[in-house]
């Protein structure tokens, strides 16, 4: 799985780490929904050490869509709303789906 | 959360995918495009880098403007207002607050930025692969395989592109604010009121500024009592 660190790169990750990687994606989801913005950065910054630390840079001339997307360590929920709001940042974007993120 | 993101910043890849119907010609137009944005990006890059310099210059503007309350203390000291000359020490500690703030932000920035410009190393490198790699796609168009390698090949750079895109963005948003926080400082240092812990000071600030011009008129008869002097000593 190629998963993209948001103005860091692409980080390869073992098959075996996905599972990890879906319950602190869940749990991110869980404080987006809550609004908890405590929980959410934990999260995040725990997001970001088991990628960074358990997988392997992309190369830099390796050319890989990415599976997933991680936002900067230091994203809000403010901005992360309007990253994920399909009228916002990206133009060209996709309407948005399920409130299941 | 991770997915979705994913769809959101690729779709504008895939939309560009879906107006050609020749592969073959979207990896030449693809590239020609994504060589336009590294000129753009690589501007983008210089202006923050630029913003954040002067930022760093104004941190350095309001720090040394720090002094003045000093001196409007000593000044407000040897006139026996102590009150007076408390204000003025708060008014240097509450600035001098929102200054060290104001640097530890703008010293973020520059680590941020730092990111930028190996981001903008990447994309380069990214760019130079894409240009090798669309030769060679061409050259395999016939496989059927090929179109889907295409589509990744474009997916995959277009997708760093607007990750750095993104990234640029964001740098100018905060050096934008940092700016307007910057300026902020700055009225409040000039017209010496500081917010609303000292609502009403009008009063104070009159005072003090009457203050600081005795004692220049005090320094300035100094300065004639002494010319004087030595005008009587000479005659």
């Amino acid at each position: 799985m190629i998963v993209r660190l948001m103005g860091r790169g692409q980080w390869r990750l073992d098959d075996a780490l996905i599972d990890e990687l879906n319950r602190i994606d869940a749990a991110l989801d869980d404080d987006i929904n809550r609004g908890d913005a405590t929980e959410f950065r934990e999260h995040l910054a725990a997001m970001h050490r088991l990628i960074e630390e358990r997988g392997e840079p992309v190369p830099e001339d390796e050319l890989v869509p990415s599976d997933a997307f991680v936002p900067p360590v230091d994203c809000s929920l403010e901005e992360l709303r309007k990253l994920m709001d399909p009228d916002g940042l990206i133009p060209g974007a996709p309407a948005k789906e399920g409130a299941d993120g | 959360m991770l997915k979705r993101l994913a769809a959101i910043f690729q779709a504008k890849a895939n939309k560009a995918l879906d107006r050609l119907e020749d592969p073959r010609e979207m990896l030449d137009l693809s590239y020609e495009k994504q060589v336009e944005m590294l000129r753009d990006v690589k501007r983008g890059i210089v202006e923050v880098t630029a913003a954040r310099r002067r930022l760093e210059l104004q941190a350095e503007e309001l720090r040394a403007k720090l002094p003045t309350f000093d001196a409007q203390a000593m000044q407000a000291l040897k006139n026996g207002r102590e009150d007076l000359a408390r204000i003025a020490l708060e008014r240097k500690a509450s600035t001098q607050a929102q200054i060290e703030s104001f640097e530890a932000q703008v010293a973020n920035l520059r680590a941020e930025q730092e990111q930028l410009v190996q981001a903008e190393q990447r994309l380069q490198a990214k760019v130079e692969a894409f240009r090798t790699r669309k030769e060679v796609l061409k050259a395999q168009y016939t496989a059927a395989k090929a179109t889907v390698r295409i589509g990744e090949a474009v997916t995959g750079l277009s997708e760093e592109m607007t990750d750095v895109g993104y990234a640029i963005q964001r740098a100018e948003d905060r050096t934008a604010q940092l700016k307007s926080r910057g300026q902020a400082i700055q009225e409040l240092l000039e017209s010496g009121v500081l917010e609303d812990s000292l609502g009403g000071t009008t009063g104070i600030d009159r005072e003090l500024e009457a203050l600081g011009r005795q004692a220049s008129i005090d320094a300035e008869l100094e300065r004639l009592r002494a010319a004087m002097a030595a005008g009587e000593a000479n005659r």
